[in-house]
């Protein structure tokens, strides 16, 4: 008996008896007949040992393979590929141009010099590629002496040298001072040991604890000078609540009644002039005007024969003069001197060689119940090629690039991604 | 009346270029002029006035100088840029038309460049190269660690592994290495390299992390650079201590010319050599191909693993230095050359510090690290081998004296051998000296880690780990130190600490007395102290008393005639003497002008006793209160 099988599960409601006769037992009564059948035929297999079921196979069965016969026609063209080869004329004999002497001589297995060389050459060559071969992967990228006296390679420009007849390109002298002198792998603080000691990791601990602070207080400072100065609009005085508290502790009660007397005295105040009034009395006229200038002309005739009387007189306080400029000559030192120690500071800085400015990167620090002193268990803080890409800017190598701490470098904004409607799934 | 100047036509408006102008003017883009700059080493600058130079914009931007740029503009690497863009406009093109066979053709057209000349520019002489050999090393050591990405191809990356075996292959035959520091980002080294210090820091041996915020293209193109150096500065220092480039072993079981090489068969005499050249096709090709393969992959680990010694040219006779000698009479100072032979015959004892002794590595402990420095210091060692290529001995070779474990016990232990932690090694090497292993026995809670870059000046504070290494390498043996010790266990010992260091600051308190006595314009200080140093003086004569009289005692009872010994000339000792001695008089010669110069400085040197005396004490208080809390914890 055949049941239809539908690929769809039915869905039926089961609440009713009649829907359940619709249930497929199929299955069911598969394996139930499956089980009355092995029970009858010598009991269940899945309860059997191994060794009942399974046997070791020791001899060796010989596998026929069975080879299958051409067919009639594949062999009909092989006989008739023999005949068309028997019917074929044989290719033509060479004619050994060489001379019969050579042809005795290569007869008789006489070697001559020619030959023997022409073996070895080949030997040799073969040998040779061999060994280029072997040796392709790991080609020293040294092969001579770049610093020795012989001259292994040609600097510089060839069309400048053919046109100027010079050997090569003078470098620029700067090029071989450092662009900042401090060193290249910046030596670890002791405290920075897998296993440190207990002062030297209090003090980089200190160190970290500073920096950290430091860059709090920024943050502040920030914070106070833009964010609390401008604030958004909906944190914004207004100007009702300015003036309230401007007047705050002013008034005690809301009653109207002072206010009036506020308006009041405002209009009085509004009358009321800075400047003195204006008289007549004020005007210049001309005689005072002439005795005025003639006051400014005395003044200033005046102060013009003092300084004259100060130089001539000068020459009495030669000594204090001389002392004069020994101190301002002092002082141009000193500040010489300072400027000198700044430049000499500053090979040691980091340059402004960009528009961003460079960071120092946070101390790495574990904390003390990371150490755990053991080289086997330590988890390395920190990463060294970060490290080293940081090292370039600090050193000026590099203009900085990105941010330090934390941010991504890359792209300024994500790419948008578009599907093609030729593209596109359709559904 | 000469001609009017005009703006922006000289001096700093004329002296510096900005980057795009600069790219501009060199007809090259962004990416190949970045590139062609960290080759060239041309970096930017900072102008001192920005807005002259900027003419009249003050925005920070990058400059260079415009010298630079027309020197770059000579540079024969630009034409190779150029020729590497068409190639990859022609490569781009085939791909498009999916023309494969034009691909393969163009692919075999790669234009490829030197560095040579570069390094010949940048470097004019060797030492100037050994000289910024740091951040050389650091990036291919580096590099040496890292797995290949789209970036960084694994050819590249095997370059950088190999010139870093060879590196180190180097400093353990010329045994230049001198100091080693475990940090929590690193390993540092540091080697005296043609007489050049040389610091360099690897990475642990842990999974790579990838940070996304470090250009990978600009580190590839300086590490670029630094392999075409690195290879030309392994070549000249393989030359300078006779030894092959490219290394070669010395004890190559597979003697690599000879063995691989497939076997030419020539043909035999009278046959038709076309017949058998078809034979001779037939030649097992891929076989030795392969055998190539092989042989090459194991001659490289072998050589990584650094256990075996190199090739040299020549005569491998170890010769003996032997000093110049100069007749003492005649150079000005013969302390000099007596300086001079010590430091020698310490260097010498140094480099030999592990000789003889043979290590076993356990798997936990890193391998390449300790192998370096081991073998550096002329030790043997070895390691399990199923671990690495390379391995020389077994576990159960009974001459080992040394095996590094870091794992808290170990079941098999063989007593002929010590069982230390790794740390033991890098700490001996920092100390010059072998230290005894029993600080770092297996399991043992281990003393801190120091750090050998640190010069402590004279009235800096001294960790006592360090104290304790610093007396021993004096050869000070510290009885003083240990009784200390002893006495610290008991709590109730606390009047005698203070005692201690009480006359401990007064000591400290008379060195720089001793410089201050010549003043004449002293401290008020000066009577006090006077006073406290002759009761500190009392009291250690009491304390020298006691055993003195005993001994005086003993004399007396037993009389005997004792053999005389040699008196030991002690070179070293001598020197320090004859130093103080020295400079005590210098002291005395400094001029009254000066002096008041020097005491300040020595002012200072006395405040900063004073600080270290304080964290000492506050050491000292640490170690109480631990020792305290460890007994009250056992007792619990």
């Amino acid at each position: 008996m055949e049941v239809e099988k539908s690929t769809k599960k039915k869905r039926l409601s089961k609440n009713k008896k009649k829907s359940w006769r619709k249930v497929d037992t199929q299955e069911l009564d598969d394996f139930l007949e499956d089980q009355r059948l092995q029970e009858r035929t010598g009991g269940i297999i899945a309860d059997k040992p191994d060794e009942a079921l399974f046997f070791v196979d020791k001899e060796l069965s010989e596998k026929k393979t069975v080879e299958s016969k051409p067919s009639r026609k594949r062999r009909a063209q092989e006989q008739l590929k023999d005949i068309e080869v028997g019917l074929k004329p044989p290719p033509p004999k060479k004619k050994d141009k060489r001379a019969p002497a050579v042809i005795e001589k290569e007869r008789k297995g006489i070697v001559s010099v020619k030959q023997k060389t022409a073996t070895l050459q080949r030997k040799q060559a073969i040998k040779e590629r061999n060994q280029r071969l072997r040796t392709k992967g790991r080609q020293p990228t040294a092969q001579y002496d770049l610093w020795g006296d012989e001259p292994g390679i040609e600097v510089g420009d060839e069309h400048y040298r053919r046109v100027t007849k010079k050997s090569k390109v003078k470098a620029p002298v700067h090029l071989q001072k450092l662009p900042s002198l401090t060193p290249a792998v910046e030596l670890p603080h002791p405290g920075m040991s897998y296993n440190p000691d207990y002062e030297e990791y209090q003090d980089l601990y200190y160190k970290a604890y500073e920096k950290e602070l430091q860059k709090v207080k920024e943050e502040e400072k920030i914070e106070r000078a833009l964010d609390l100065k401008f604030p958004t609009s909906n944190n914004a005085p207004t100007e009702h609540s300015r003036l309230q508290e401007m007047s705050e502790g002013l008034f005690h009660d809301k009653t109207a009644d002072n206010s009036d007397d506020d308006s009041d005295i405002d209009d009085d105040v509004d009358n009321l002039s800075v400047n003195p009034p204006v008289i007549r009395d004020n005007k210049k006229d001309e005689r005072k005007r002439k005795k005025e200038k003639q006051l400014k002309q005395k003044a200033k005739l005046a102060e013009k024969q003092k300084l004259q009387r100060m130089k001539d007189n000068s020459i009495y306080r030669l000594k204090s003069i001389k002392a004069e400029i020994r101190e301002s000559d002092r002082i141009k030192e000193a500040k010489a001197k300072k400027k000198a120690e700044e430049r000499a500071a500053e090979l040691y800085q980091t340059k402004r060689l960009g528009h961003r400015k460079f960071e120092e990167p946070d101390l790495p620090l574990k904390l003390s119940d990371e150490l755990v002193g053991s080289l086997r268990e330590l988890k390395p803080e920190g990463n060294l090629i970060k490290d080293r890409f940081q090292s370039y800017m600090k050193r000026n190598i590099l203009e900085p690039v990105g941010s330090i701490n934390g941010k991504k470098l890359g792209r300024k904004y994500k790419r948008k991604v578009y599907v093609k409607k030729s593209h596109k799934d359709p559904q | 009346m000469g001609r009017a100047t005009k703006k922006d036509q000289s001096g700093a408006a004329t002296a510096f270029i900005t980057r795009t102008k600069a790219i501009r003017r060199l007809q090259i883009s962004l990416k190949d002029f970045r590139r062609l700059c960290i080759l060239k080493g041309i970096y930017p600058v900072e102008p001192r006035h920005r807005k002259k130079a900027g003419k009249g914009s003050s925005a920070a931007r990058t400059y260079y100088m415009v010298k630079d740029i027309q020197f770059l503009l000579h540079e024969p690497l630009m034409n190779k840029f150029r020729e590497f863009k068409h190639f990859m406009r022609r490569l781009k093109k085939a791909y498009g038309r999916n023309n494969l066979n034009s691909v393969s053709r163009i692919k075999k057209t790669k234009p490829k460049y030197k560095l040579d000349h570069i390094v010949k520019e940048r470097y004019p002489s060797f030492i100037d190269a050994v000289r910024d050999l740091d951040d050389c090393l650091s990036m291919i050591f580096l590099f040496a660690t890292f797995p290949h990405t789209n970036i960084l191809e694994t050819k590249f990356l095997l370059m950088c592994r190999r010139l870093s075996v060879e590196f180190m292959h180097y400093v353990i035959s010329s045994q230049s290495l001198r100091k080693v520091f475990i940090s929590i980002k690193g390993i540092y080294y540091q080697a005296d390299i043609m007489g050049q210090t040389v610091n360099w820091v690897i990475p642990h041996n842990v999974g790579f992390a990838h940070p996304t915020d470090v250009d990978y293209k600009i580190m590839k193109t300086f590490v670029e650079f630094y392999v075409t150096l690195l290879g030309f500065i392994n070549f000249k220092l393989y030359n300078t201590i006779n030894l092959h480039y490219p290394p070669k072993l010395l004890l190559n079981e597979t003697d690599n010319e000879e063995m691989t090489e497939p076997v030419v068969e020539e043909p035999p005499v009278g046959a038709n050599i076309r017949t058998w050249k078809k034979k001779a096709k037939r030649d097992p090709v891929k076989e030795a191909r392969q055998a190539r393969f092989v042989e090459r992959e194991t001659l490289e680990e072998r050589l990584s693993a650094l256990t075996q010694t190199l090739k040299t040219i020549g005569s491998s006779m170890e010769e003996d230095v032997q000093l110049d000698h100069f007749p003492s009479s005649e150079t000005d100072n013969p302390d000099n050359i007596e300086q001079a032979k010590q430091d020698l015959q310490d260097m010498m004892k140094f480099q030999n510090l592990f000789k003889g002794l043979k290590f076993f590595l356990n798997r936990e402990v890193p391998r390449e690290p300790l192998v370096f420095v081991i073998r550096s210091f002329g030790g043997e060692v070895s390691w399990h081998e199923s671990q690495a290529v390379g391995s020389t001995y077994k576990e159960t070779d009974e001459k080992i004296t040394h095996q590094i474990v870091d794992r808290p016990s170990m079941e098999k232990q063989y007593i002929s051998r010590y069982y230390v932690q790794p740390q033991w090694i890098f700490d001996s090497v920092n100390a010059k000296m072998l230290l005894p292993p029993a600080d770092y026995f297996i399991g043992a809670v281990l003393p801190p880690h120091l750090s050998p870059f640190v010069n402590e000046q004279d009235g800096d504070y001294v960790p006592p780990e360090k104290q304790k290494l610093l007396n021993r390498q004096r050869g000070i043996e510290e009885e003083e130190g240990e009784s200390d010790m002893e006495s610290d266990d008991g709590a109730d010992d606390d009047n005698d600490d203070d005692g201690d260091q009480g006359e401990d600051a007064e000591e400290a308190d008379d060195s720089d007395d001793d410089d201050d006595e010549d003043d004449d314009d002293d401290d008020d200080e000066e009577d006090d102290d006077d006073s406290d140093e002759e009761v500190s003086f009392k009291r250690k004569g009491d304390m020298d008393a006691g055993p003195s009289k005993k001994q005086k005692k003993d004399v007396q009872t037993t009389m005997s005639v004792e053999a005389g010994h040699i008196e030991k000339d002690d070179i070293t000792k001598r020197l320090q003497h004859q130093k103080a001695e020295e400079r005590k008089l210098a002291e005395m010669m400094i001029p009254k002008k000066k002096k008041r110069l020097y005491n300040k400085i020595m002012h200072s040197r006395k405040k900063k006793t004073q600080e270290a005396l304080k964290l000492k004490q506050k050491r000292h208080e640490f170690d109480r209160k631990q020792k305290m809390e460890k007994k009250k914890q056992s007792a619990s």
